[in-house]
């Protein structure tokens, strides 16, 4: 029996790994049948052989395991923040459209404090934005204990996060709604 | 962890859509612009980031902590950040050898 060790990661090794196998097979077959250079039909001579491939490869190394778990950290990581950052623009929005509209200037001239003008922001977009991350993060705790390390992990994280992800914007775009209750 | 994290993003992110808000006089290009800026943002840096610490490129570790501690004055980006940190440390599979996970501080 004869063994072969190749190298997968080397596509151009293909080749040469078949040309050796040939060879291994060429040279069983002449040590089985020493008359077999005399023979004029070789196929007939030949011994019945098998090639019986089986797949062994070495484990993962320490640093592409880690390499891996660090890739797909930063892509989970990405994708939440990614629908993290809907909160800014619909605040800096907000902000604008009052000032657009002369609410601001006219709340100042009304007497009220600058300070608690913005404190009172704060404070109402900070109670809005609790609700849906408090929801992405509930999302988050039961399907993150699912994410394991294999070779799906990527898909797999990067499938979670983006529902996360686009519950997270559903839930954002509900502001909107408050805008019906205005005429 | 990542709860805390979150309230604490909430600070930041509103503190900072609230400077931005300024650069803007029409409320529907503030939310474009805004969430473009920051969408754009925390993928750029997190790319510059990831890049400046591949350790074929040999960049001193002084310029990644630079870059790191400016661009972590951009919340979604510290957001980001601390997911990462927090995800690498917390997903070290069952099976792996724990110095398997710790590789990844090689990456910092």
């Amino acid at each position: 029996m004869a063994h072969l060790v190749m190298n997968a990661s080397m596509l151009q090794s293909i080749p040469v790994s078949i040309s050796v196998m040939n060879s291994i097979r060429l040279t069983s077959a002449i040590t089985g049948n020493p008359t077999l250079a005399s023979m004029r039909n070789v196929s007939d001579s030949l011994p019945s052989m098998a090639i019986n491939v089986t797949y062994d490869p070495f484990p993962l190394q320490s640093a592409t395991v880690g390499v891996g778990i660090f890739i797909a950290a930063q892509t989970q990581s990405l994708y939440v923040a990614s629908g993290f950052t809907i909160v800014a623009g619909m605040i800096a929005s907000q902000i604008v459209h009052e000032r657009e509209l002369g609410v601001k200037s006219m709340q100042l001239m009304m007497g009220i404090n600058r300070v608690m003008y913005w404190i009172s922001f704060f404070i109402f977009d900070y109670v809005l934005y609790l609700i849906p991350a408090a929801l992405s993060l509930g999302l988050l705790a039961i399907l993150n204990p699912s994410v394991r390390y294999t070779r799906t992990v990527n898909c797999l994280a990067s499938s979670i996060c983006t529902v996360t992800l686009l519950l997270f914007r559903l839930s954002i775009q509900c502001r909107h709604l408050e805008g019906l209750s205005y005429p | 962890m990542i709860a805390t994290t979150a309230v604490l993003y909430g600070f930041a992110v509103i503190m900072f859509a609230y400077v931005a808000s300024f650069l803007f006089s029409k409320h529907t290009t503030a939310q474009t612009y805004t969430l473009l800026l920051c969408t754009l943002g925390v993928t750029i840096l997190q790319g510059i980031s990831f890049a400046l610490s591949y350790p074929t490129l040999n960049v001193a570790q002084l310029a990644q902590d630079i870059f790191n501690y400016v661009a972590l004055l951009f919340p979604p980006y510290s957001f980001a950040t601390a997911l990462t940190n927090l995800a690498y440390k917390t997903q070290c599979p069952p099976g792996v050898p724990e110095e398997a996970c710790k590789q990844v501080q090689y990456f910092e």
